[in-house]
């Protein structure tokens, strides 16, 4: 989306100062609301425009619908929530304060119907009195347990904030490593300066922040003012540093181990173009040698009857719609406060046009800030609160009364004032929150009322408003030192002086006491997002719920997509109070990430869709593909399943591969085996050790059939390994376990026996591997491979042969393994891995006057079943070398990893269930994988004596068969037994048999 | 070269296959017309692994020098992450007890090197077929790489000439920086084509141009 420029701009709105502020006067930009346009400058944000044109009433309460305004001018917003985009854009939830203003946006306000002007839903704000904290709790207690049931499904559609979208995110999302020797998070005057410093002294530095400029709490400054100089100064020394990499519309939302952080990047306005790979969001994870916090503080409101009401905002933020963006939000305003700073505010509204009043609580204001207030024509009422707003979808007036602050009591002596504007400013609260994601408790410091980091994680420092300053010359020499320690970590030091900025001021403030009103306190909010009155927290106190942890959760003070930014100091306070105990003794909660709404789409980045995980191909996929090959993933590998030629379903299809395998001849494509070189004088004694067979007196040339065991016992895996050479052996791994097989040996070698000289490497990617099977197999490759003598003498059963290809594939080379997992007569063919396409295709076409086919993995693991052969279905890291019938081929005249825990009692029980067959008794379905076992007199509950591990429909037997693990397992054999699938609601009439169905003597492979 | 080897050698090569078969050599410019990162993806002729057992350090880097003939204008890359260009080829150092060896195929390396490693000092191991090489370059050739790989590329942590054992989404990989903005990134070759695929992908915003060799 482009910007669009007009060279007469519009005036931007009824309450657009006419000179000033940071916008592009130049550039208007159009964006909707509920379908009403709105027309802003470049430079604005969504809020900033709504309030030019008179706009505060954007949404309603999450719990009472009431109406609500726009209150903050940054990240703290808690009211103004939005919902941004269409179908594939969609996002709720969206903060119009931080909403960058984009031409051709299109926005909607939410949790109101039919608008927010007439919400029918704010009938529940009249049943206040009864949805009070603990209402859920309370109420939908019965009249049964499960009664819950019900009214969740009518509670879940009526709670939330914003509604999300089922259609795909059509946005792109990309992910970023960096390193940099210094992170500053925040580029308000404490953050510039540390940023300087660092740089200056050599370190490379990198400055994140989240608005769209930089300056942070200068911003709300006027930019021709000393701030605002001193601000473009330290811009331009940043720049001339040629050290500094700044980042803006940068969110540092988490904090974790090493240094590092999470930021979430957004695109500027009409950069972002998935077309071209350009992301709306980038995640960047940050490792930094050390970190500077300068997160600066947020404003605290005051609480007093009617807060909540749209025209009340914070006084910050009145004073960065002026300064910033040259919006006035009323005409008519009342700043009720308890601190100096506030006044800047106020006199930047003044000085804009409006007539403005301030209702201080303190009872004494210096005397420069009364002289200021009156040239500007302020009235200045000091000793006084604002206890009460009045208005419906507007402030309208407000209730002025006598205030003391050192009892922090309301007093007489009322007077109401016309309003349309109401700024409140209760101090500040520093931004705790990254400090904190690193388990650093914030503690409360009296003297400012506030908690603060209570330290820092190593390599980690503050400044600035976060850690407590009360000026703005305190921030700067507190970030100029923290620049330092930081820079000195990276071995880089400077002894200037931090800069200056004249025209100090102090944002020290007199806390206010906790409610400012002498009403019900059930209209003053403490938690605007939530929802969470004076009365709330009061109703958490009397039933118990005291601790903050508790309150927050019987509440839901602090929760939402604001976390508590505005609300946790006064809501501490209030229960502090109520507890009469002091505020650092009540606590805080728990700071975790993310600092701010992260988006999912952020999170995942770029690994979605085909990105999603790594895609594994065989040489000859491309093969596969055009041969109607039908592709599963099995783990990271794209393999066949089976082929579209031998059928139209897959129950088609594998019938007929395993049709031609057990009459004829197929291959499959069996290159996906782990493969593991093993070499060095050891090597044999190595795999004695690792196998629970004997390797060591295999003759080279030849193939063994071995299990390995993990420590505790357990069955790890199975495979053949060959002997190459004296010292070298080949070892094959199932594909599932292969990575696993190829850790543990690594670990062995390194850590159990690293004396034995032996080396391994994975040799997967070396070698593609077909496996030629059937009674005419042999005939097919010595079709092939005319040269080679592939008898029964010349290469018998587990027999090797290294060779090399002629003809057409003169010089390739061929390990050809004769051995079957089918059953069958079959050889197992591996070549280099580029090779493997030109093999196969040869092999193939060789094969053609025997109708030689392909068959998939469907086909591979019936024919497997057949035989009774094991694989992950059954070796599920639970079954022993017993379970699995297999316990005879364990060494008795060695020992091996896992010896010792097999015969552990629990292993060697004499319930464990075992392999066995099974066959279906009347059904031609094979009963479900996972299906539990019963004998038939047994009642069926529980986990029965068994499970199905492997099924299919068997042409040679002509039943549907399984695979199984049964309590007492052969002992059965001629037994009918029951399996149920719980899931599927269905029965199977079974009869145990032999695990092997075919051939158990061997006498059609061994030919 | 007798006849009949030259027979064998050629029909060797024509059974090759490519692992990025299914990419083709393109193009893809910014909104901007820009081509900022050049992908060039090849299969290697020569790889060889070169490794021994704890312990046998000393003996194989003594009986690799003397095959490789290094001398103090040649030594062996002395530590992980270091490379070295000898007569045979590239010389990378890819662990504690181990090298690997890239070489344009001319000579029979495997066999150069088991006359002088022998089974009781090391293992020489050809991996030809088990790698793959992309090469990247260009203006964003280093923010490309950031997306995928957790590594500092400031020159001060990879220098020019490191070699550094990486991996994307747990895939290993590794990469060797040539020049400041240029990469050799030896991948497993049958993973290789989704990599190429993710590394194109990562490039897009900056625009991106593919070949293929062989």
């Amino acid at each position: 989306m482009t910007q669009s420029k007009t060279s007469t701009p519009a005036s931007g709105g009824a309450y657009r100062v006419a000179k000033g502020g940071r916008v592009d006067r130049s550039q208007s930009l159009k964006f909707t609301l509920d379908g009403k346009t709105f027309a802003g400058f470049a430079g604005d944000t969504v809020a900033s425009t709504l309030l030019a044109h008179g706009e505060h009433l954007v949404a309603r309460s999450f719990k009472y619908h009431r109406p609500r305004g726009i209150m903050a001018a940054g990240v703290e917003e808690s009211n103004a929530l939005l919902t941004v985009g269409d179908k594939g854009t969609r996002e709720p939830n969206l903060a119009a304060t931080v909403l960058e203003l984009e031409a051709g946006l299109v926005t909607r306000t939410q949790n109101a119907w039919p608008s927010v002007r007439f919400d029918a839903m704010a009938i529940t704000s009249v049943l206040s009195p009864f949805f009070v904290a603990g209402f859920y709790y309370k109420t939908f207690m019965g009249p049964t347990r499960s009664a819950w049931m019900l009214y969740e499904h009518f509670i879940r559609k009526a709670a939330g904030l914003g509604a999300s979208v089922n259609d795909a995110d059509v946005n792109r999302y990309d992910w970023h490593n960096d390193y940099t020797d210094v992170l500053v998070i925040g580029s308000g005057a404490a953050g510039l300066s540390a940023a300087l410093h660092a740089a200056r002294a050599g370190s490379q530095v990198m400055l994140v922040e989240q608005d769209f400029a930089l300056g942070g709490a200068l911003l709300g400054h006027a930019a021709h003012g000393a701030k605002g100089q001193w601000l473009a100064t330290m811009l331009a020394d940043l720049q001339a540093t040629g050290k500094v990499r700044m980042l803006t519309r940068s969110t540092a939302f988490g904090v974790y181990d090493g240094n590092t952080v999470g930021v979430i990047e957004r695109s500027a306005p009409g950069v972002a173009d998935a077309a071209h790979g350009v992301p709306r969001l980038r995640m960047r994870t940050v490792r930094a040698g050390a970190i500077v916090m300068a997160c600066g503080a947020l404003e605290r409101p005051l609480v007093f009857a009617g807060n909540d009401k749209p025209g009340v905002m914070l006084s910050g933020a009145v004073g960065t719609y002026v300064n910033r963006y040259a919006v006035a939000p009323g005409k008519r305003a009342v700043f009720c406060v308890n601190n100096d700073a506030a006044y800047a505010d106020a006199l930047a509204l003044a000085h804009a046009g409006s007539q403005v009043n301030v209702v201080d609580l303190r009872s004494a204001v210096p005397q420069t800030l009364m002289a200021a207030a009156s040239s500007a024509g302020i009235t200045v009422q000091s000793g006084s609160t604002v206890t009460d707003v009045y208005g419906g979808l507007h402030a309208k007036r407000v209730r002025v009364a006598g205030y003391d602050a050192a009892s922090g009591r309301v007093m007489g002596g009322p007077m109401e004032l016309d309003v349309d504007l109401v700024a409140m400013s209760g101090g500040w609260t520093p931004t705790v929150h990254l400090s904190s994601h690193r388990n650093v408790k914030p503690v409360y410091r009296a003297d400012i009322a506030s908690f603060v980091p209570g330290g820092f994680d190593r390599a980690q420092f503050g400044a600035g408003a976060m850690v407590g300053s009360q000026t703005w010359s305190e921030a700067i020499e507190s970030g100029w030192q923290a620049g330092a320690q930081a820079a000195a970590l990276s071995g880089h030091r400077l002894g200037d002086a931090a800069p200056l900025l004249e025209d100090d001021t102090s944002t020290a403030f007199v806390p206010a006491g906790t409610l400012l009103s002498d009403k019900p306190s059930d209209k003053a909010f403490i938690d605007f997002q939530n929802d969470v009155t004076v009365a709330d927290v009061e109703l958490a106190h009397s039933e118990g719920y005291q601790s903050v942890e508790h309150l927050k959760r019987y509440t839901t003070l602090g929760m939402g997509t604001d976390q508590g930014k505005t609300s946790n100091l006064n809501g501490l306070g209030l229960m502090a109070a109520a507890r009469g105990i002091d505020v650092a003794a009540a606590g805080t909660t728990t700071f975790r990430p993310p600092y701010t709404p992260a988006s999912l789409g952020a999170l995942a980045g770029r690994n979605v869709g085909p990105h999603f995980q790594p895609e594994r191909r065989t040489a000859m996929h491309a093969w596969h593909e055009t041969h109607g090959g039908v592709k599963m993933e099995a783990g990271l590998w794209l393999r066949p399943l089976w082929y579209r030629t031998h059928g139209a379903t897959l129950g088609e299809a594998y019938k007929a591969e395993m049709e031609f395998v057990r009459n004829g001849v197929g291959m499959a494509d069996t290159s996906t085996l782990g493969k593991i070189d093993v070499q060095g004088p050891d090597a044999a004694e190595f795999l004695d050790r690792v196998y629970v067979n004997g390797f060591s007196k295999l003759a080279v040339g030849k193939a063994r059939y071995g299990f390995m065991l993990r420590e505790d016992g357990i069955v790890m895996d199975d495979g053949t390994t060959t002997r190459i050479s004296e010292t070298q052996f080949f070892m094959t791994t199932t594909t599932a376990q292969a990575a696993k097989v190829m850790s543990h040996l690594e670990f062995l070698l390194q850590v159990v026996w690293p004396t034995l000289r032996v080396t391994v490497a994975s040799v997967t990617d070396q070698w593609a591997a077909m496996s030629v099977a059937g009674p005419r197999a042999r005939d097919a490759l010595s079709a092939a491979f005319p040269h080679l003598d592939l008898g029964n003498t010349a290469l018998p059963f587990m027999g090797v042969l290294d060779t090399q290809g002629s003809g057409a594939l003169a010089g390739v080379s061929l390990r050809i393994l004769r051995l079957t997992f089918s059953g069958e007569l079959a050889y197992e063919i591996f070549t280099p891995t580029h090779h493997g396409l030109a093999v196969w295709e040869h092999v193939m076409d060789a094969g053609k006057p025997w109708q030689m086919r392909p068959y998939g993995l469907e086909a591979l693991g019936s024919l497997r079943i057949e035989k009774g052969h094991v694989v992950g279905s059954e070796m599920d890291g639970r079954t022993t070398l017993d379970d699995l019938g297999a316990g005879k081929m364990a060494s008795k005249t060695k020992s091996f990893w896992g010896d010792a825990l097999r015969h552990s009692p629990h292993l060697a029980r004499a319930n464990r269930p075992t392999l066995v067959g099974l066959e279906a008794v009347d059904a031609k379905e094979p009963p479900s994988n996972g299906s539990i076992l019963f004998f038939t007199d047994d009642v069926i509950q529980g986990h029965g004596r068994g499970h199905v591990t492997s099924t299919t429909f068997s042409q040679s037997v002509g039943k549907a068969i399984a695979l199984g693990l049964l309590q007492g397992g052969t002992a059965h054999v001629g037994q009918e037994i029951i399996a149920t699938s719980p899931t599927q609601g269905r029965k199977y009439r079974l009869r145990v048999v032999d695990p092997c169905f075919l051939d158990a003597e061997g006498a059609r492979y061994r030919v | 070269m007798s006849d009949s080897t030259t027979t064998s050698a050629q029909a060797a090569a024509s059974a090759f296959s490519s692992p990025f078969s299914g990419h083709a050599t393109h193009e893809h410019p910014t909104r901007d017309g820009l081509v900022q990162v050049h992908l060039r993806a090849e299969r290697l002729a020569s790889v060889t692994l070169i490794s021994t057992w704890m312990g046998g350090t000393q003996a194989l880097c003594a009986a690799l020098g003397q095959a490789l003939a290094a001398t103090d204008l040649f030594p062996l890359p002395a530590a992980t992450g270091q490379t070295a260009q000898c007569p045979l080829g590239l010389l990378l150092r890819t662990g504690p007890h181990e090298f690997m060896l890239i070489g344009s195929g001319a000579v029979d390396v495997a066999a150069a090197l088991k006359a002088h490693i022998t089974p009781d000092i090391g293992a020489v191991l050809d991996l030809s077929h088990a790698r793959c090489r992309v090469h990247i370059e260009g203006a964003e050739a280093v923010a490309t790489l950031g997306k995928l790989f957790a590594l500092d590329f400031r020159d001060a942590a990879f220098a020019v000439g490191q070699l550094k054992l990486s991996g994307h989404h747990h895939v290993p990989c590794s990469l060797h920086r040539l020049g400041a903005d240029s990469f050799d990134l030896y991948l497993l070759s049958t993973y290789a084509h989704g990599q190429l695929e993710s590394l194109q992908d990562a490039a897009l915003e900056y625009g991106v141009a593919l070949s293929l060799s062989n």
